[in-house]
């Protein structure tokens, strides 16, 4: 890089600016070609996430379920009059479905599954179901308490028992086997419409998909609107509409984002308008500024999307902090030309440009580092940053000769930046103060390390405004109970094996629900019996259809002229033989929920006929429990784990949060060896020092307030390490010169605060963890920077 | 499967306890997956009941002695109600009575069986407890609807079963509710769920109020109710989707007496106060 920079400089300033402007104009075609062939803005938090190996079993159901829930949008519409509930969920439906802009589809209240069929299927396999009362009365040939249940079954007014069904089912031991097949639930269907009931409220339950995802920003409005004119059909004060879906995460983050980024953004500019004027009296640096950072953005912004074909929302945040380091170069070019003079802009190039590119450098290798992470979102930002730096380098090593040769007046900046490093310096050389300070910091540093803690949770890393969250748990309540996104999944190699396996595992979940792990759990094994079961229950039910019918039909008082209905139950039953109920033909009946809880591998080549089933659960309490009661559980031909997606990839971020702090301290050892081939050993000691210094100090401030230490804590100490580098690279270089490098660190350092700091009051914790860590870091760099002078100012006494 | 006991002790923890909200916001919907799965089965079995069987091979039996009067009743379901004959009748009939109890004789007219099933017993309504529906003839059997449960006792007082709504017959779910809207003088609520239909009282004082589900699969599970009384409500009559014009249909007929709205009797007492614990132990 320096020799290419060598290079550049031995051509002519006008030359360098014909090369810089035909860089710039390649660089906004080659933009402007990626933009026109699809690049586009991304803001879901979950494209930031890192990728899980899985093997192709557990990818499916992951993506199975993902799928089903993505771009998903719930309504429950909140009434005490019931009518009026269902009323306005028709009105609600009906708008959604004639948005013009068709931005939702299967609009649905209640499920797509064909219930006729389903019931029909179950009636038609009566002879082979059971409960297990049922089997035990069968089996010890106690055919009196059947009969007996089947006579308070026929009394009772609010029973099933009716002509149609005894005809069919003399001894009534169809309703048992439907209550045990279907699980408990408060919900009920009225008019094609899904409702609820709590206490004295109705809530109609409404249920759509987005047709683009939700972080779409055309999508996202057209949903919006959509939902905004339905709603609108219902005026009634005494209904009440709750929300819930994706789409107003989306929403929220995005506007977070939005106001975000021109907060923070428009915040930076004025501060750093304000400082260029303070330190300068003039406005004309503020010009070539904007034109070193719009290049540097230009060239971010180009390399990432032809990199990712797409820039993430959050990189665009992370990004406005790239404004902080770039600006640092021009600082440095106007401080240094501000010191001398009478030097033209060439020459002051050549003498800043060794610390320019070594701060290019280590800046570069500390974004490397992040680029590291498996995070596309992290590695954008390190592109996006990178790419910026060298598009600023370029930017001031091409077009500053030409461009920014005027002469500057002196201002008491200078003075002011030269009058606080010698009061430091004063101050170092007090014996006590250097005493006392050690000590302080020293003390800080045990406290505040001793007192931090870590927490990789990513839900810690996006939090939507509460009226959000709350909206939507009232509407999972509606929807009865509490959901989450771990589930159980049971593979095996063919479908019974996978159904045989679900029922080994009742009694392991129902262990868990019992021990209050979980509240809830749906197995397909709710809903079909073993092939084997199925079997002995058919097996039971001969002594009923071929022994003892006359005597059932005498007992129970059912007429039976010509043995007319006899003969035909019997002959309904020998039908019935080797009909079983099957996976299969469960999911041909059910619909699209049902048949998202099972899973057929991606890869047919490697998984031959492998198959999973997921068990969906409801009201986790204690997960590590079940996780390792799951652990224990031996199913005979299926394996079965938990899948925790979510827990996956925290502790991914853990692990990636370790590698981030040992990479920390693997760049500042790489950077010292570099260094001490360039310094004294000494001084390079120092430069390396300071910035580690900085990041104990911030550690130890982190864990004084509480914030548990993150990858993203991480992720900034990483770029705390890069500027920090910066600022003692050029303190290091200027050796006795340092009053320009002073006040362009003292800019370099108010300027990145405004950025950074700023970035620690956002919404979005992830952006917020960064923001603090660099606000504390680049205050703690900035506060040491300045004693590098104590060592570079000795070194020509020594030598 | 869940056993009733667990399923019954997660429910109201359901509501008191609400999950953090600081969920990812892709989780919550999966229990939509749950419950729907749940629900299916048992909006299956409804239709299984309704139009899914093949029609039953019923004889001709003791219906024909009966069958007559009824289709008299069923005449109710020529005259829509109108709201002025309505108010007319919360007028009439002393209505606002928080509870009430008394004697009833019912007899079902199965197609299907040689003779019609009669039996005898108390009942007590409660707006706030519920309802208890005690069999003493020819067996002994009691139920207690309470909230969403219906819970089952044999001749000792034992719990037999415990049903949530849910996975309860359709129409047991709906008596309490209904009775609690008949009782109470509720017209406005029985006309959320139902048509009215209504014939002003006759020699005997009598007035006639023919309900209709407006919910179709309900229809064909519950059938109609045909309600009679004076100033106390006298008969409920349940005639299913069949009846009783045609002879596969089946009537279920129940004849209130010594109605009155005093205090509860200490067995009924006692039997609210099983299932009230019943629900606080689970």
């Amino acid at each position: 890089m320096q020799r290419i920079g060598q290079l550049l400089l031995t051509i002519s300033a006008k030359w360098r600016f014909v090369i810089w402007l035909t860089l710039i104009t390649c660089v906004v075609g080659y933009g402007v070609n990626l933009w026109q062939s699809g690049a586009k803005i991304q803001s879901n938090i979950l494209a930031m996430l890192p990728h899980i190996q899985q093997d192709s079993i557990t990818h499916s159901a992951l993506t199975q379920v993902e799928q089903r829930l993505e771009n998903q949008v719930y309504l429950a519409v909140v009434s005490a009059d019931k009518s009026l509930a269902i009323n306005s969920a028709k009105s609600i439906m009906a708008s959604l479905k004639q948005d013009p802009n068709e931005a939702f589809i299967d609009i649905s209240s209640a499920d797509d599954t064909n219930i006729n069929d389903l019931g029909k299927w179950y009636f038609e396999h009566r002879f082979q179901l059971l409960t297990p009362q049922q089997e035990q009365a069968l089996s010890s040939n106690n055919l009196e308490q059947l009969l007996n249940q089947a006579q308070h079954q026929l009394y009772s007014a609010f029973g099933f028992a009716n002509s149609q069904l005894i005809t069919q089912d003399p001894l009534l031991l169809f309703p048992a086997n439907l209550q045990a097949l279907s699980a408990h639930s408060s919900l009920t269907q009225e008019q094609g419409i899904l409702l609820n009931q709590q206490h004295d409220e109705y809530a109609a339950i409404i249920m759509a998909k987005g047709q683009q995802s939700a972080f779409n920003p055309n999508a996202q409005q057209a949903q919006l609107n959509a939902l905004q004119t339905a709603l609108a059909t219902v005026q009634s004060p005494q209904v009440n509409i709750l929300k819930a879906g994706a789409l107003f995460h989306a929403k929220a983050a995005t506007d977070s984002a939005k106001f975000e980024i021109s907060f923070i953004g428009s915040l930076s500019l004025i501060g750093v308008v304000l400082l260029v004027w303070i330190s300068f009296r003039t406005l004309m640096p503020l010009s070539l500024v904007f034109i070193t950072l719009s290049s540097g953005f230009l060239f971010a912004l180009v390399a990432t999307l032809s990199l990712f074909q797409q820039l993430h929302l959050l990189t665009l945040v992370f990004g406005t902090s790239l404004i902080g380091i770039a600006i640092d170069y021009s600082f440095h070019f106007y401080c240094e030309k501000l010191h001398q003079p009478n030097r033209n802009a060439t020459e002051v190039i050549q003498s800043i440009l060794p610390a320019m590119t070594l701060a290019l450098g280590s800046s570069s290798l500390a974004f490397i580092g992040i680029g590291f992470t498996p995070f596309p979102g992290m590695q954008q930002v390190a592109v996006f940053c990178a790419a910026g730096l060298v598009g600023a380098y370029l930017t001031i090593i091409l077009a500053y000769p030409l461009l920014a040769n005027r002469s500057l007046t002196q201002t008491a900046t200078l003075k002011w930046t030269q009058q606080y490093l010698h009061a430091l310096q004063r101050i170092a050389h007090t014996p006590r103060f250097t005493f006392v300070s050690v000590g302080v910091i020293a003390v800080f540093i045990i406290v505040g390390v001793s007192l931090s803690t870590s927490n990789d949770d990513i839900r810690n890393l996006q939090q939507s405004p509460e009226h959000i969250t709350q909206q939507e748990t009232q509407v999972r309540q509606w929807l009865s109970g509490g959901a989450d996104n771990q589930f159980i999944l049971v593979s095996a190699s063919s479908e019974a094996a996978v159904l045989q396996g679900l029922h080994q595992l009742q009694a392991t979940l129902d262990q868990a629900v019992e021990q209050q792990y979980i509240q809830q759990y749906f197995s397909v094994a709710n809903m079909l019996p073993t092939i084997a079961q199925q079997q002995r229950n058919y097996q039971l039910q001969e002594q009923i259809y071929q022994q003892q019918l006359p005597d059932i039909f005498e007992q129970l008082g059912i007429a039976d002229n010509d043995s007319a209905l006899s003969s035909e139950l019997k002959s309904h039953y020998q039908a019935a033989q080797n009909h079983y109920l099957t996976v299969s033909d469960l999911l041909a009946l059910g619909g699209n929920n049902l048949n998202s809880v099972w899973v057929q591998a991606d890869n047919a080549a490697t998984n031959k006929g492998q198959q999973g089933a997921i068990v969906l659960l409801t009201g986790i309490n204690n997960l590590e429990a079940l996780k390792q009661q799951i652990a224990q559980t031996e199913l005979a031909n299926a394996n079965v784990q938990v899948v925790d997606k979510v827990g996956d990839i925290s502790q991914l971020m853990g692990h990636y949060r370790h590698i981030m702090l040992a990479l920390l301290a693997g760049v500042l050892v790489v950077a010292g060896v570099i260094f001490s081939m360039t310094y004294p050993l000494k001084v390079a000691l120092a430069v390396v020092g300071i910035p580690a210094l900085a990041i104990l100090l911030t550690i130890s401030s982190l864990g004084l307030l509480g914030s548990p230490l993150s990858l993203f804590h991480a992720l900034a100490l990483i770029l705390v390490l890069g500027i920090g580098l910066d600022y003692s690279v050029f303190f290091a270089a200027a050796k006795q010169a340092s009053n320009g490098v002073m006040m362009a660190v003292l800019m370099s350092a108010c300027s990145t605060l405004l950025a950074f700091g700023l970035l620690a009051f956002s919404q979005t914790n992830a952006i917020h963890f960064f923001g603090l860590t660099l606000l504390l870091g680049i205050g703690f760099t900035f506060l040491l920077a300045p004693f590098m002078t104590l060592i570079t100012r000795k070194q020509p006494h020594h030598v | 499967m869940i056993d009733d006991s667990s399923s019954t002790a997660a429910a109201p923890k359901l509501k008191s306890t609400p999950k953090p909200s600081k969920k990812s916001q892709f989780a919550k919907p999966i229990k939509q997956l749950i419950f729907i799965c749940q629900w299916l089965v048992l909006g299956a079995f409804l239709l299984v009941l309704l139009s899914q069987l093949s029609s039953a091979n019923a004889s001709e039996t003791a219906k024909n002695v009966t069958k007559e009067s009824f289709v008299q009743l069923y005449s109710v379901f020529d005259y829509p109600a109108e709201q002025q004959q309505l108010a007319s009748l919360v007028e009439t009939v002393s209505l606002s009575n928080q509870q009430t109890q008394g004697d009833f004789s019912q007899t079902r007219y199965l197609a299907v069986l040689k003779r019609p099933l009669n039996s005898a017993g108390s009942f007590a309504f409660s707006s706030t407890q519920g309802m208890i529906w005690h069999q003493s003839s020819p067996f002994t059997t009691t139920m207690i609807m309470q909230g969403q449960r219906l819970i089952t006792l044999d001749a000792n007082n034992q719990i037999q079963q415990t049903l949530t709504a849910a996975n309860s017959n359709p129409i047991a779910a709906k008596i309490p509710q209904l009775m609690q809207q008949l009782l109470t003088g509720e017209i406005n609520a029985l006309q959320q769920n139902f048509s009215l239909f209504y014939q002003a009282p006759t020699e005997a004082n009598i007035w006639t109020l023919g309900l209709m589900p407006k919910d179709e699969p309900l229809q064909q599970a519950l059938g109609k109710l045909v309600i009679q009384g004076d100033h106390q409500l006298k008969r409920i009559v349940i005639l299913s989707p069949q009846a009783p014009q045609n002879t596969t249909g089946d009537i279920t007929d129940i004849i209130f007496n010594n109605v009155d709205h005093g205090a509860f009797s200490p067995q009924n007492l006692n039997w609210f106060k099983l299932a009230s614990e019943e629900q606080t132990v689970k």
